[in-house]
């Protein structure tokens, strides 16, 4: 069954000249896939991904997600799908440094409406799933980049999310860290059976997912 | 809307920046300050002076006759107008707001002596029961004339508090006996002043005896040198004034248009002087007070303006975990208000504090002349008052940040590295 299905998708940056980035994207992905989305820079792999974060509109063509329509959104409404359907992972973490692991992870609960005592409960089970239960009271700084993306990648779970976009999930990382790393996605992928849409740059990560998407000059390639 | 969960959220914000929340609160919390101490001494001075003022109607007025300036029925400029006793039974009569009326004889006593003890030019007035509705005083021993006293021309008398301490020393002076000006009296009271307005003149330094008896001794007839009278609560007494005095122009056949033949006053237009610079006084304060708060508030608006684009990635966040425009516009008012809402607490309080503080220094000058304050403090109310425009004044310096927050772009905000 597939959770996300782009026809056609067509985006334009007005940005002096205008700069056509998306030339009709036709891509499905199906509940529980493990894929990567490579391309290089400027090819429009992250408008892509914004777009299907719900981050960005498109001006042309169809996104249904999760069976949804998903089009001219008012920001209201595009900030609560992101919550209940959509778990983030940025490549530099982005997490709130004034907030401790447990609360960085309970934020999207608490978008939600879930009491403080609750969501903070949830939050230490879901550190305790990435095995980082131990900091769950330290502050980002206090972190390694390794317990910053698990935290990152808690806090995306934590609302029980259809899809996790990671955006360079390993980018940021040394090799053993991001070996690690990729082993989480992949069981959170299997365990939990969210969708899990990488984009990388990293041949080595994408070698570890299930289909490879490429993008070039705003269209599908080859897969 | 208030939720103690989503308080703590934005209280959690502010303490993880204690520094700055703790800085620009301080600001507002200091203009606070300034109000709360501005406003309780403009209140101190206004509670001392109103607290002079004592008994003393604010509604009176008195009335004498001069000289006419205008010639008028046949009768020549220059003439002498009188005021008669009848007059003041024709007011009454006439005027239903007129709640006490008094006549006032004027003279100064050559001499009062009692046993070897004596005072020269003593001023000495003579008055009716109503006197004491229009301008009281305190009575350190003995009664006020009474109507009998009135009625049989009783030679007996008030005497001014310097006046017994002249001729009595410490004795107890009531009962006794005094000669005025050769007659005999008998004292039924020491007096003294109960505020600094008396329309008869300073009770201490007086003898008050019926009017009555006074016309008897100094041949004065039926001429009275002042009526004073004064109206209940509700009437206006500038009106009355004008009324009355058009009233007893008419009787003593003196020209309507003549300004100088019949003269009056009110104690209304004195204390409404006194009032309105009190009025001045509390609007310059309040222009202060607020002034200071206003730029307590800008001082807000600065800082969320600055904290705002500082946290363009942290709200970039938020709205990629599911935080509306809203919410975003709701967090940063909520950060606002709760920053005056500290500064207007600790303001106040503070406030009440160093106004604590003054009126202990105030006090202990003692018999200070220059320094007049009673009680430096601000009522409830008017502490309630100041919270309220405070918070809002919150509200308004929130506005601003919070539009701009609402105007980030979560895909602007999150490539901001």
């Amino acid at each position: 069954m597939s959770v996300i299905e782009l026809k056609n998708i067509h985006k334009t940056y007005n940005v002096g000249a205008p700069l056509h980035v998306l030339k009709g994207i036709n891509l499905t992905i199906n509940e529980g896939e493990f894929v990567s989305v490579m391309g290089a820079s400027g090819s429009g792999k992250s408008t892509l991904l914004n777009i299907i974060g719900m981050l960005d509109n498109y001006d042309e063509g169809e996104y249904l997600l999760d069976g949804e329509l998903i089009k001219d959104l008012s920001e209201t409404k595009s900030a609560k799908l992101r919550n209940q359907k959509i778990g983030f992972v940025f490549q530099f973490y982005n997490l709130l440094n004034f907030k401790n692991a447990m609360e960085n992870v309970a934020l999207p609960l608490y978008y939600r409406g879930i009491r403080r005592k609750q969501r903070n409960d949830i939050a230490l089970e879901y550190l305790d799933k990435m095995g980082i239960k131990a900091i769950a009271e330290h502050l980002p700084n206090e972190m390694s980049g390794g317990q910053k993306q698990r935290v990152a990648i808690a806090r995306a779970l934590i609302a029980k999310p259809k899809i996790i976009l990671a955006d360079e999930p390993t980018g940021a990382l040394d090799s053993q860290t991001s070996k690690e790393v990729m082993q989480l996605l992949r069981e959170v992928n299997r365990t939990e059976g969210v969708t899990m849409i990488i984009v990388t740059h990293d041949p080595n990560v994408a070698a570890q997912t299930d289909r490879l998407i490429k993008i070039q000059d705003g269209i599908i390639g080859d897969n | 809307m208030i939720d103690i969960d989503y308080i703590q959220e934005i209280w959690d914000t502010l303490h993880k920046r204690r520094v700055r929340t703790f800085f620009t609160t301080f600001g507002v919390a200091w203009g606070m300050t300034i109000l709360v101490v501005l406003l309780g001494c403009g209140l101190g001075v206004e509670r001392a002076m109103r607290s002079t003022w004592g008994e003393t109607s604010t509604n009176a007025a008195y009335f004498y006759g001069r000289n006419a300036s205008l010639p008028y029925k046949g009768l020549e400029k220059g003439r002498s107008v009188h005021l008669k006793t009848n007059d003041m039974t024709a007011i009454k009569s006439r005027f239903r707001d007129i709640e006490y009326i008094s006549p006032s004889f004027w003279n100064d006593a050559n001499i009062v002596i009692r046993g070897d003890k004596s005072k020269e030019n003593v001023p000495i007035n003579g008055l009716s029961t109503d006197f004491y509705q229009i301008s009281p005083c305190l009575l350190l021993e003995g009664r006020t004339i009474n109507e009998i006293d009135v009625a049989q021309n009783r030679k007996v008398c008030m005497i001014g508090e310097q006046i017994k301490n002249g001729l009595f020393g410490a004795e107890k002076a009531e009962g006794a006996l005094i000669w005025i000006d050769g007659v005999a009296y008998t004292v039924i009271a020491v007096m003294e002043k109960s505020t600094d307005v008396n329309i008869f003149g300073d009770p201490e330094q007086m003898i008050f005896i019926p009017y009555t008896t006074f016309a008897d001794i100094y041949n004065k007839g039926d001429i009275v040198d002042c009526i004073a009278l004064s109206a209940n609560k509700n009437a206006n007494i500038l009106d009355l004034e004008t009324e009355i005095k058009d009233f007893l122009k008419e009787r003593a056949i003196v020209s309507p248009d003549d300004k100088q033949g019949i003269i009056s006053d009110t104690t209304k237009e004195y204390f409404d002087t006194v009032n309105n610079l009190f009025k001045g006084t509390r609007i310059l304060i309040w222009v202060i007070g607020l002034g200071t708060l206003l730029a307590g508030m800008v001082c807000i608006t600065n800082i969320m303006l600055i904290s705002v684009r500082e946290r363009t990635q942290e709200i970039g966040i938020r709205r990629a975990l599911g935080a509306t425009p809203f919410s975003v516009v709701r967090q940063i008012l909520w950060e606002s208000i709760l920053m005056s809402l500290l500064a207007g607490v600790g303001g106040i309080v503070v406030g009440l504090g160093v106004s604590a503080v003054l009126e202990d220094i105030f006090t202990s000058i003692e018999g200070s002349d220059t320094v007049q304050l009673k009680g430096i403090y601000i009522p409830f109310k008017l502490a309630v008052i100041i919270f309220i425009i405070l918070e809002t004044g919150g509200l308004i310096a929130g506005l601003l940040p919070a539009y701009r927050a609402a105007q980030i772009k979560t895909i602007d905000a999150l490539r901001d590295e």
